[in-house]
C-alpha cells in the first residue's frame, strides 16, 4: 500500500515510445480524491496513451503508474477503477438496463445490490424512463451518460475518461458535467482527457500536455494568469477591419478576433493610455477595456507563441 | 473462473443473437438450406440417363445387351438408330447423353470370347460422362461374366463402398453435416470478438475483472448451444428425410460433433481476434473453413486422388477428421474410439487452438 497522503491516481515520470519517437517524456500527474484533473492537449498529444498507461493497458518504458496506492498492474484493482475509452460504443442492441446489468455482473455484484445500483444510476442520469430503450436508439448525449453510468456501476474510486463528450451537443455536455460533478462530490478521483478548453475550465486542476510533456499545470485560474502580460478587449464598429492596425500598436503581443470584438495581450508597462490614444486615431468608436484572462485566451496565446518561436 | 461473469457474457451474446435477425436466420436456416441443397443437388449417381443404341449386328445377343441397358434404372434407351450419322446428330443436340454401338460381328466375336462394344459419350459434362462409363462398364462386364466364356471386355472399377444402394446422398449427407457445422461454427464466432473490437468495447472490458477464459467461454457458449441444435436438425433430416442409416451410436455422434464444433468455433474466435473487424473476419472464416471443408475434407473429392502436396494440406483441415468420423458412425456403425488416430487428431487440434486463443486473448490485454 502507498503512503496515506498519496493521490489516488499517481503517474510518475512516465515515458512512452511506440517506436517512432517519444510520445510521452517524464510525465507526472497526481489526482487526489474528489478532484477532476483535466489533461488538456491537442489531438495526437498523447492523452489517450497516457490514460491507457494509467489503467495498465500499456507499459511505459520508464516511470510508474499507481492507482489507489498500488501499482496499476496489481491484481484485484479492477473494481476500484473505471475507464471510459474514447469512442466507447456500449452495446447498441442491448437496452439501457441490460448494458448496466452486464457491467454489474462483470464486477460480480449480487443481484439485489446490482438492481439498487442500476436504479440509482438511472435516476442520477435522468434516464429512468429509458431503462428499456435500446442503447442504439439513444441520443449522443444520453449514450455518453449511459457509458458513464456503466463505468460507475462498480462504484470506482478512480476514473479515467478519454474525451467523453466528443460529438455531444452543448446542452447534453452540460448535463454530463452535472453528473460528473456529483461523482466528484463522492470523493472519486477523475482524470479527464480533453481537447476542449471550455471543459478544461470546469476541472479542478489542469495539465497542458504538449510535445509529450506537461508544459504547465495548476488550477484553471493559475494557468490563465500570465506574468508580465495583461489582457484587453477592443469593441466597437469596424473592429474586424482594424485587426492589422491593432497588431502594430506599441506593447501589443498578440491579437485575435472573438465574435464582434478583438482580444489583445499587452506587455506590462505598456502605457494603457497611450494605447487608448492610438486606438482613437485608428477608429474613434473603438473602446478598450481590461479583461480577466480565462484559460482559453491564455492557452491559445501560449500555443501561438510557441508556434511562432518554433518550440 | 467465475460463473456469474461467464453467464453475463453468454447472456449478452444471446441477446445479440436474438436481436439480430440476420445472424439468427443464418444460424437456423443455413444448415437446413445447405443440407437440402447438397443432399439433392450433388449427385454422384445417375438415373434414367437417356441413351441411344446403334445395333449393327441385328442379332439376338445384340438385342439382349440392349435389353440389359434398358432394364437398368441408370439408363433409358430413348432412341434407336440405323446409322452413325443420326446417332452423332442426336448426341450433338443433347437428345441423348451417350450411345451404345454394337458392331456387326458382335454375336460371332462374343462366341469366340472377344466381343467389343463401343460407347459414345457426350463429354460436355465430364462428371456425367464418367458416371455413364462406369455404369456401362459394370453392366457389360456383368453380362460377360454371366455368359461365362467371354473375358471382361472393359475394366470396371468399384466406386462406392459401404453404400449398398449406390446412392451418393448416403455418403454426401454425413459430409454436409461437417460442412454445416464448420461454416456455422467458424463464421458466427468469427464475428463475435471482432464486433467487440469494432465497437471499441474490448478496451473497457479489459478494466473489468473479466478474465480471458471467462471471456472466451462466455462468448462461445451460446454459439455452441445453437451449433448443437443445428446438428440435431441436420441429423434428423439425414435420418428421416434422406434415409441415411445411423448405424453407430448417437451419443458418440453427439460427442464427436461437439468436439468438432469446439474446434471450428475456436478457429473462428482466433480469426476474429486476428482480423479485428467483422467484414475481414467473416471473409477469412469462409475461406478458411467453408472451402477446405468442401474441397479438402474428402466430403466430395477423395483425398487419395488429390496431388500429394494437397493431401498433406488436408491434415490441417479439421473437417477432414470429422467427415471420416461422421461417415464411420453413420454408415459403418463404427465407434470413434476405434478410429483413435482420427479422434486424437481432432482433440489435438482443439488443444492447440485453445492455447492459441488464450495467447491471443492475452495479447489483446484481457486479464486472467
Amino acid at each position: 500500500m502507498g503512503h496515506p497522503d498519496e493521490p489516488l491516481i499517481l503517474l510518475s515520470r512516465i515515458t512512452f515510445d511506440y517506436g517512432s519517437g517519444p510520445v510521452l517524456e517524464g510525465v507526472g500527474i497526481g489526482v487526489a480524491a474528489g478532484e477532476i484533473y483535466g489533461l488538456l492537449g491537442a489531438d495526437g498529444a498523447g492523452k489517450s496513451t497516457l490514460l491507457r498507461i494509467a489503467v495498465g493497458q500499456l507499459q511505459p518504458q520508464a516511470g510508474e503508474a499507481r492507482v489507489l496506492g498500488r501499482p496499476v498492474t496489481a491484481p484485484g484493482l479492477a473494481p476500484g477503477l473505471a475507464y471510459m475509452p474514447q469512442g466507447f460504443g456500449l452495446y447498441p442492441d442491448l437496452s439501457v438496463e441490460e448494458n448496466l446489468a452486464f457491467f454489474a455482473d462483470l464486477h460480480g455484484l449480487a443481484a439485489d445490490v446490482a438492481a439498487t445500483r442500476i436504479r440509482d444510476l438511472l435516476q442520477r442520469t435522468g434516464m429512468q424512463r429509458f431503462g428499456r430503450r435500446r442503447a442504439g436508439r439513444l441520443s449522443g448525449g444520453m449514450m455518453q451518460k449511459l457509458a458513464l453510468a456503466c463505468a460507475l456501476v462498480s462504484e470506482p474510486r478512480a476514473m479515467f475518461l478519454d474525451e467523453p463528450t466528443t460529438g455531444v451537443d452543448p446542452v447534453s455536455r452540460r448535463a454530463f458535467w452535472q453528473l460528473l460533478n456529483g461523482v466528484r462530490a463522492e470523493g472519486v478521483a477523475i482524470l479527464y482527457a480533453t481537447a476542449n478548453l471550455d471543459e478544461a475550465e470546469r476541472c479542478d486542476r489542469v495539465g497542458l500536455l504538449e510535445g509529450g510533456r506537461i508544459r504547465r499545470q495548476g488550477t484553471p485560474d493559475q494557468l490563465a494568469r500570465v506574468e508580465g502580460r495583461r489582457l484587453f478587449t477592443v469593441t466597437g464598429p469596424g473592429v474586424r477591419q482594424a485587426l492589422a492596425a491593432l497588431r502594430r500598436l506599441p506593447g501589443v503581443e498578440w491579437v485575435f478576433p472573438r465574435g464582434r470584438a478583438a482580444v489583445l495581450w499587452l506587455r506590462d508597462g505598456s502605457g494603457t493610455e497611450a494605447v487608448r490614444h492610438r486606438l482613437q486615431r485608428i477608429a474613434p468608436a473603438l473602446r478598450l477595456r481590461e479583461t480577466v484572462p480565462g484559460l482559453q485566451e491564455t492557452v491559445l496565446w501560449e500555443l501561438a507563441q510557441r508556434s511562432r518561436d518554433g518550440s | 473462473m467465475k460463473r456469474q461473469r461467464v453467464a453475463a457474457m453468454a447472456r449478452k451474446e444471446w441477446w445479440h443473437l436474438l436481436r439480430d435477425p440476420r445472424s439468427l436466420a443464418l444460424m437456423l436456416l443455413m444448415p437446413t438450406m445447405l443440407l437440402f441443397l447438397f443432399g439433392y443437388a450433388i449427385r454422384l449417381d445417375i438415373s434414367e440417363a437417356p441413351i441411344g443404341v446403334l445395333d449393327l449386328s441385328h442379332s439376338a445377343a445384340g438385342r439382349e445387351l440392349q435389353a440389359r441397358f434398358d432394364a437398368s434404372s441408370a439408363f433409358a434407351v430413348t432412341r434407336r438408330f440405323d446409322h452413325h450419322a443420326g446417332l452423332r446428330a442426336a448426341l450433338q443436340r443433347g437428345e441423348i447423353w451417350g450411345a451404345l454401338v454394337i458392331p456387326a460381328d458382335y454375336s460371332r466375336r462374343l462366341q469366340q470370347g472377344g466381343a467389343v462394344v463401343q460407347l459414345l459419350l457426350d463429354g460436355v459434362d465430364a462428371n456425367t460422362a464418367r458416371l455413364l462409363r462406369n455404369y456401362s462398364e459394370l453392366l457389360v462386364t456383368t453380362l460377360a461374366r454371366e455368359r461365362g466364356g467371354g473375358r471382361p471386355m472393359l475394366t470396371v472399377e468399384e466406386r462406392v463402398f459401404y453404400n449398398e444402394t449406390r446412392e451418393s446422398r448416403l455418403a454426401i449427407v454425413p459430409g454436409v453435416i461437417a460442412l454445416v457445422m464448420a461454416v456455422i461454427g467458424a463464421l458466427m464466432t468469427s464475428l463475435t470478438i471482432a464486433r467487440e473490437m469494432e465497437l471499441g468495447n474490448l478496451v473497457m472490458l479489459r478494466t473489468t475483472p473479466l478474465t480471458r477464459g471467462e471471456f472466451l467461454l462466455g462468448k462461445l457458449l451460446p454459439y455452441f448451444v445453437l451449433g448443437m441444435l443445428d446438428l440435431a436438425v441436420a441429423t434428423a433430416a439425414a435420418v428421416w428425410v434422406f434415409d441415411v442409416p445411423l448405424r453407430g451410436s448417437l451419443p458418440e455422434l453427439v460427442l464427436v460433433s461437439g468436439l468438432f464444433l469446439l474446434v471450428v468455433m475456436l478457429q473462428g474466435a482466433l480469426i476474429s481476434m486476428l482480423a479485428g473487424n467483422q467484414l475481414l473476419a467473416s471473409q477469412i472464416a469462409l475461406v478458411q473453413t467453408f472451402l477446405p471443408a468442401f474441397l479438402l475434407s474428402g466430403f466430395v473429392f477423395a483425398i487419395d486422388n488429390m496431388p500429394l502436396l494437397l493431401q498433406y494440406v488436408t491434415y490441417a483441415v479439421p473437417a477432414r477428421y470429422f467427415v471420416t468420423l461422421s461417415k464411420a458412425i453413420f454408415l459403418k456403425g463404427l465407434s470413434p474410439l476405434l478410429l483413435w488416430g482420427v479422434s486424437g487428431a481432432l482433440l489435438l487440434m482443439l488443444l492447440v487452438l485453445l492455447r492459441l486463443c488464450h495467447v491471443k486473448a492475452r495479447r489483446l490485454g484481457l486479464g486472467g
